[in-house]
């Protein structure tokens, strides 16, 4: 079943990327959607009925060395494809409707692949696979972040965490003679770099989910369409890495450093994440910010319950995506405005999309309530307050406190398309009828909610809006630049000046030249006819007969 | 005499008949002179059947030279001419006469004087098929030292070199090398006359005699690998040539080197020899770590590509060191991929620097977003050359890396930390030719690659891609 699904979304997906570009793109987006929905339809009726298939192909048979292709349908693999799954099926619905995408067919297609890649991952089952999919969610994610300068921080962060990942694998590969995700296990007996290949692969993943420190990739998304940066965020790299990382959690356990490392840029990540929200003017930087967050929170939830994320999983993805669609409503409403600090008041027009984002915090707090257990507890009660508490503080700024935005904008407010915003909306009260619900609990945090964007206890943030360095976030770029880029290149120019340049031109070359220039004209003055060069030939032939006498030399 | 022209005699003595149809071949303004390409692309491709024969022929999975064939030479001194191939030395040949065919079409339409081009090409190439056919130590030496006057005469001519005495110097140098190798075939010959080279790399010898018949031999190979401090005399040719035909020849000389370790080395090292080796392992990996740093900081894109040549020559060589069966193989597939993309990548390269010199722009920056032919083909060739799974590259690099790493964690780190740094450097290349803010809207727009062209390329991306799912893929039954 996963295997037809993967061979037609690949079939799909390339068909369309080569078609030309036509005229009735957002019909033709409205094919593809039926297309992925009744793809979406077939797989989930096999998923729910428990079907299960093993496709394994023996792809690389060399003497000690075997290489499989597995798409293999069983439930680890439904539960970890379903939520992504849902994901590009809302993004490819968005697709059709969303006002500023110019591309909707080729982003169409790179979705259908995008699915593609992301299966390839799941049902890898030993780490060639993982790379070579990961790489190709990797070259993807490269043509949905189609904004320049976020495209060169995605390619040089990508290239690290993928060479990092690769390295790794490569270690264990040669500690373990296989390269089966099923042996990892025996890391342990190998008894050899137990800190180093899990560091490594921590690093690897932390960079593309881009966690702090590595946030960068991350927040040049800023620059893509709201659409293009949700389904970056929630399809393709940074949940790639969770996925990885989930594969390959067994080598994490013989590590000391490893958990408390995760936990540390886990809980470093999700403030972070918060006060980005809180102080970021741009609508797209705080629904990035707001991502950190929750790539923190699944790294967090992964540290603190190993195997919790994979219980859990299916709903969390789609419910953190409906908050970023929640801004995106109030982005193309106020005609693709991105400064929040020029909002305010919306609620007059936008009304029922304060209704619909109402519906998808319900639904997000449903959903995080559910998941909460005895060991995990604190970990989700802060998240989810720290969320709640971003929250509230960008909805009361753009729905309600005093009306900012320019006459054109104000003028031109709008709910954005029905279609759309009823989908989202009905997706968000299924996810909350599916969640098994505690409503009382559930409201309580809501009312909570509501209470927050009431009093704002953290509104003074909104000062930060004027601070222009804080709101370029060069100073990051900066710390990069000047921390890790620079010293590589001065090193460079250093080795090319001293050593190419200085010693072995100029020095060593320069000084055979002469050597040579000294010899020959030492030899040419030998040969002269003066009397000296005869004195010199004549002594110097003695003086060779003489040793050669001296060591028994001339015959007998 | 076995058999005068058997298969093996017969693809190294293609080229140079096909070189005798260059001289002959009549070329006027009205032809434009495209018969001597003509007669090149032809004897390459004819070549290439023959190869693709003899990979059905032989046993893809046993170990050992097949197809031998002996000639004798002379009776007093006994000299036999061996030759035999097994599957690493076949792809090598594979993969030079592809990167030679990609390298041609690159430079059909070149003002330069085509006949003496395709002749000393030809010529390069026949003694390049012989050094890799050679199985012996005498046609192997008379192949490791012809190949130096073509290539002598193809910089010549073509090179565009900005200093001639760098090229004196990197004769000089090759040539000094060839004179060690040939002190080391005497002493050989002086100690068995038999000179397989498969006895070579067994023979019994004094232990004086052998450190330095084996010094000898290495520091030839070594005189053809740009290492450090030695590098200074082939980067600065490679760096300065601009014709993607010479480029593909300099940048083969060093595969001659790599190629000789993998036939000397002994199966068995003395113990003082391993110190050495080590020496030059710490060595090889300095050279890497310090060109791809040179790599970054330099804007020459020719100086780019002799870095990234540079680096994978002496992962090879590390992997050739580390003298696992299994790597040898791999070392196969990946220069395999290798060299094809280099060549394409040259070609590319150049397409796009003639189409700066016609704009008359100082920097290519932003070519690439009028261009979408060119586009995708150049991406696709520097993603594959950074070791994306496009290509061979990636699955051999992984084990390659895999046993540098289990060999030694610090240096496989710092190959890896070389290879970070060159794929930063090419992709940083890429991103300044798509830097769609760079390009100047005012300007004639640049001319895209013709159909032809991009459907002859589009063949080359289904090889790399092939070659990814399954190295032997062009072997029925592999």
């Amino acid at each position: 079943m996963i295997f037809s699904t993967f061979i037609y979304l690949i079939a799909a997906g390339l068909f369309v990327l080569m078609l030309p570009p036509i005229k009735y793109e957002r019909t033709a987006s409205l094919g593809i959607f039926v297309i992925l929905a009744a793809l979406f339809a077939n797989y989930a009726a096999h998923a729910l009925s428990g079907y299960s298939h093993t496709f394994v192909y023996p792809w690389i048979e060399y003497k000690d060395f075997l290489v499989t292709v597995d798409l293999s349908s069983n439930f680890y693999n439904y539960n970890f494809i379903t939520p992504v799954f849902l994901v590009i099926l809302l993004a490819a619905f968005s697709n059709i409707f969303y006002p500023f995408e110019g591309k909707r067919l080729r982003l169409a297609a790179l979705m259908m692949l995008n699915l593609a890649a992301f299966i390839l991952l799941i049902c890898s089952q030993n780490t060639l696979q993982l790379l070579i999919s990961s790489c190709a969610l990797g070259v993807i994610g490269f043509y949905v972040v189609n904004d320049f300068e976020a495209r060169q921080k995605y390619v040089y962060f990508n290239l690290l965490a993928d060479m990092g990942m690769f390295t790794a694998f490569a270690i264990l590969y040669g500690c373990l003679g296989t390269t089966s995700l099923a042996d990892l296990a025996r890391f342990k007996e190998a008894d050899a770099y137990q800190n180093f290949v899990p560091l490594l692969l921590l690093f690897s993943v932390f960079i593309k989910s881009g966690l702090f420190l590595f946030q960068n990739m991350l927040l040049e998304w800023r620059n893509i369409n709201f659409n293009r940066l949700a389904l970056a965020s929630f399809a393709l790299v940074p949940i790639t890495s969770l996925a990885i990382l989930s594969k390959v959690s067994v080598v994490l356990q013989y590590s000391t450093l490893a958990g408390p490392l995760m936990l540390f840029f886990a809980v470093v990540s999700m403030f972070w994440g918060f006060f980005g929200a809180l102080s970021q003017d741009n609508i797209r930087s705080k629904a990035l910010y707001l991502n950190m967050m929750s790539f923190g929170f699944f790294f967090g939830l992964l540290s603190t319950v190993p195997g919790q994320i994979e219980d859990n999983y299916p709903f969390l993805l789609p419910a953190f995506y409906l908050i970023n669609i929640s801004l995106s409503l109030v982005n193309i409403a106020a005609s693709n405005e991105t400064e929040v600090s020029r909002m305010g008041g919306f609620i007059r027009t936008l009304k029922y999309s304060f209704l619909i984002t109402l519906i998808i915090v319900f639904a997000d707090i449903q959903i995080l309530t559910n998941i909460i257990g005895p060991k995990n507890q604190y970990w989700v009660w802060t998240f989810l307050i720290l969320q709640l508490l971003a929250l509230a503080q960008i909805y009361r700024e753009i729905y309600f406190t005093q009306i900012r935005a320019d006459e054109r904008v104000w003028a031109l407010l709008h709910n954005s398309n029905i279609f759309s915003a009823a989908m989202m909306a009905a997706f968000a009260a299924w996810l909350i009828y599916k969640t098994p619900a505690d409503f009382v609990r559930t409201g309580c945090v809501f009312g909570a909610f509501v209470l927050f964007m009431m009093i704002a206890p953290f509104r003074n943030f909104s000062s930060f809006y004027e601070n222009e360095e804080l709101q370029s976030g060069e100073w990051l770029n900066r710390i990069y630049e000047n921390l890790l880029i620079a010293p590589i290149k001065i090193l460079g120019r250093i080795l090319w000046l001293t050593v190419d340049f200085l010693f072995i031109e100029r020095t060593i070359l320069s000084s055979l030249s002469h050597f040579t220039e000294i010899s020959v004209t030492f030899a040419k003055r030998l040969q002269s006819y003066g009397w000296l060069s005869y004195l010199l030939w004549g002594v110097g032939g003695l003086g060779l007969m003489l040793w050669l006498v001296m060591n028994g030399g001339l015959g007998e | 005499m076995s058999n005068i022209l058997s298969l093996l005699s017969t693809i190294i003595i293609l080229p140079f008949i096909g070189m005798i149809f260059a001289l002959m071949a009549k070329d006027d303004e009205e032809t434009s002179n495209h018969n001597v390409y003509n007669v090149g692309i032809f004897t390459v491709i004819v070549n290439l059947v023959l190869i693709w024969r003899v990979f059905w022929i032989i046993n893809t999975s046993a170990p050992g030279l097949q197809l031998t064939e002996t000639f004798s030479w002379l009776e007093t001194p006994k000299i036999e001419i061996i030759f035999g191939i097994d599957v690493f030395s076949l792809l090598m040949i594979a993969a030079v006469h592809l990167a030679f065919l990609i390298a041609m079409t690159g430079v059909r339409n070149s003002p330069e004087q085509p006949k003496s081009m395709m002749v000393f090409a030809l010529m390069f190439l026949g003694s390049m098929t012989g050094l890799f056919i050679a199985a012996d130590i005498f046609s192997f030496y008379i192949f490791f030292e012809a190949m130096l006057l073509p290539l002598y005469m193809l910089i010549g001519k073509f090179g565009d070199i900005k200093k001639p005495v760098s090229l004196y110097r990197f004769f000089l140098y090759n040539l000094l090398g060839a004179v060690i190798m040939f002190v080391a075939v005497i002493m050989i010959f002086n100690i068995q006359s038999g000179m397989e080279l498969s006895k070579v790399r067994a023979l019994p010898m004094q232990e004086t005699l052998q450190y330095f018949i084996w010094g000898a031999v290495f520091v030839s190979f070594l005189s053809r690998i740009p290492i450090w401090p030695f590098h200074y005399w082939i980067s600065a040719v490679a760096s300065g040539v601009k014709n993607p035909l010479v480029f593909v020849a300099v940048n083969l000389l060093p595969l001659t080197g790599v190629y000789g370790f993998v036939r000397f080395l002994p199966e068995v090292l003395p113990e003082v020899a391993s110190f050495y080796i080590l020496i030059l392992e710490v060595i090889s990996v300095i050279t890497m770590l310090f060109i791809a740093l040179i790599a970054l900081i330099n804007k020459d894109f020719q100086y780019k590509m002799f870095a990234y040549v540079t680096v994978y020559y002496i992962m090879y060589l590390l992997g050739v060191l580390s003298r696992a069966d299994l790597i040898l193989y791999n070392i196969g597939f990946s220069c395999f991929s290798f060299l094809i993309i280099v060549s394409a990548l040259e070609v590319m390269s150049q397409y796009i620097y003639i189409r700066q010199e016609n704009q008359g722009t100082s920097t290519p920056e932003g070519l690439l977003c009028k261009t979408p032919r060119l586009s995708f083909l150049y991406s696709f060739f520097i993603l594959a050359a950074v070791g994306l799974p496009l290509s061979s590259l990636f699955m051999n690099n992984f084990l390659l890396l895999a046993d540098l790493l289990s060999f030694n964690l610090r240096m496989g780190l710092m190959v890896v930390f070389s290879l970070i740094l060159l794929a930063g450097t090419l992709l940083g290349s890429l991103y300044r030719l798509r830097d769609a803010s760079k390009y100047d809207a005012e300007q004639t727009e640049a001319e895209d690659i013709s159909p032809t062209l991009f459907a002859l390329s589009l063949l080359v991306v289904f090889i790399l891609l092939m070659s990814f799912i399954r190295p032997l893929w062009f072997v029925v039954g592999e």
